[in-house]
């Protein structure tokens, strides 16, 4: 239910690529994630947002980012 | 120019000033759990989401960060009172002291997540605090029993004396205490010059750090101490209900109390106090009325309350503005 928000939050809202690569991006992260380490579940994702919004807090792909 | 400023200052003062209004409402709160001993439980259950209300309102109201992840403290609160009580020692107020502590560590690291971006960034960042912890109390079930909960915890009486008791009514004087106390704390600090400097950052934080107040410390504090409060609140419902379970993380949990603080009002310390009380009697009324579709009223009422305004739709109920002209 979340994940639409945390890809459009991760992949930053100024552009229409930017979330299509977030999605990529966390959507292989998320499944790799629970392939090798099945015990993570959904941590994988979680914290992969936290730790992307906390170095680029107005997404990835967004212009002007990084303050 | 010295009597300009008197009644400035007498005037930013005045606001923090109890009113008569105030100490009726209070005695009357009190009161309840004795009239109505019926409704005792529910009474307890108000005063515990009131508190959680203010410490969102503290951050929301005054502050300005919206937070979709509170039910965060409000778990970790609730978890760490329920082991301690189970593990370590079964007095109330010393399990209340400690969660209060732990969240309060927990709230200090949080808060520097929300220092940076916009309000996307910090909605989603504090979502993910909560859905994590949500995570860690789901798989470490052998310390927190997981899906099923944590069962089994017993209290010991409160200050040795008043044991809680099936109807709740001791368990409601005792939430209700909590609440007044820190009512009047939270009540004395936001009326102190720090207030004023929180309540500064909301409308301009840009501005305010040009006139030189520390942005990030400000923000950092403001944070913690509602994150202490609302552990408070979580392990009171853990102690009251000898019971915690993965619902205190849910996000429902945040965007219910973000609605109460919406009801009513931000930026006031009885803002959240009133939307407690008539968020949880509305879903009391009506899910006793239709138990299925009370989502349907409750979400009726909120587009209403929006869509008028608060002030127009309280002074609609007022049987004397009904004959009034259209002059204001």
């Amino acid at each position: 239910m979340v994940y639409f928000l945390i890809v459009v939050a991760v992949g930053g809202t100024s552009s229409i690529t930017g979330p299509l690569l977030a999605a990529l991006l966390l959507g292989i992260a998320d499944v790799a994630g629970k392939y090798y380490v099945p015990k993570l579940g959904a941590f994988m994702v979680y914290g992969l947002m936290i730790v992307i919004l906390l170095w680029r807090p107005q997404g990835l792909f967004s212009r002007g980012a990084g303050k | 120019m010295t009597s300009t400023l008197n009644t400035l200052v007498s005037n930013v003062l005045a606001q923090s000033r109890w009113r008569g209004w105030e100490f009726a409402l209070w005695a009357i709160l009190f009161v309840l759990p004795f009239a109505i001993p019926k409704h005792a439980a529910l009474v307890n259950e108000i005063a515990i989401v009131a508190l959680f209300a203010i410490s969102l309102d503290l951050i929301l109201g005054y502050r300005g960060i919206v937070s979709l992840g509170h039910a965060a403290f409000l778990g970790f609160g609730a978890y760490s009172a329920a082991l301690f009580a189970k593990h370590l020692h079964p007095d109330p107020l010393l399990g209340l002291a400690v969660a209060v502590f732990a969240t309060t560590l927990l709230g200090f690291v949080c808060s520097f997540t929300i220092l940076r971006g916009t309000d996307l960034t910090r909605l989603m960042v504090t979502l993910g605090v909560s859905l994590i912890l949500f995570e860690i109390a789901n798989k470490f079930d052998t310390l927190t029993g997981g899906a099923d909960g944590l069962q089994g915890v017993i209290m010991a009486p409160v200050l040795g004396r008043f044991e809680f008791d099936l109807q709740g009514q001791t368990a409601a004087w005792y939430s209700l205490t909590v609440l007044l106390v820190f009512f009047i704390v939270l009540r004395r600090v936001m009326g102190s010059p720090w207030g004023f400097t929180v309540q500064t950052l909301r409308d301009n934080a840009l501005r305010a750090s040009a006139v030189g107040v520390a942005v990030s410390k400000v923000t950092v504090q403001t944070y913690t101490l509602a994150a202490l409060v609302a552990g408070a609140a979580g392990a009171l419902m853990a102690q009251t209900s000898g019971f915690a379970s993965l619902d205190v993380f849910s996000v429902e949990r945040s965007a219910d109390l973000m609605l109460m603080v919406v009801i009513g009002g931000l930026g006031w310390m009885y803002g959240g106090l009133f939307g407690a009380v008539v968020f949880k009697l509305l879903h009391d009324v009506i899910s006793s009325i239709t138990p299925q579709y009370w989502g349907f009223w409750m979400g009726l009422f909120l587009v209403i309350l929006v869509l008028v305004g608060r002030d127009r739709l309280i002074a609609s109920l007022n049987p004397l503005n009904w004959f009034k002209g259209k002059q204001s």
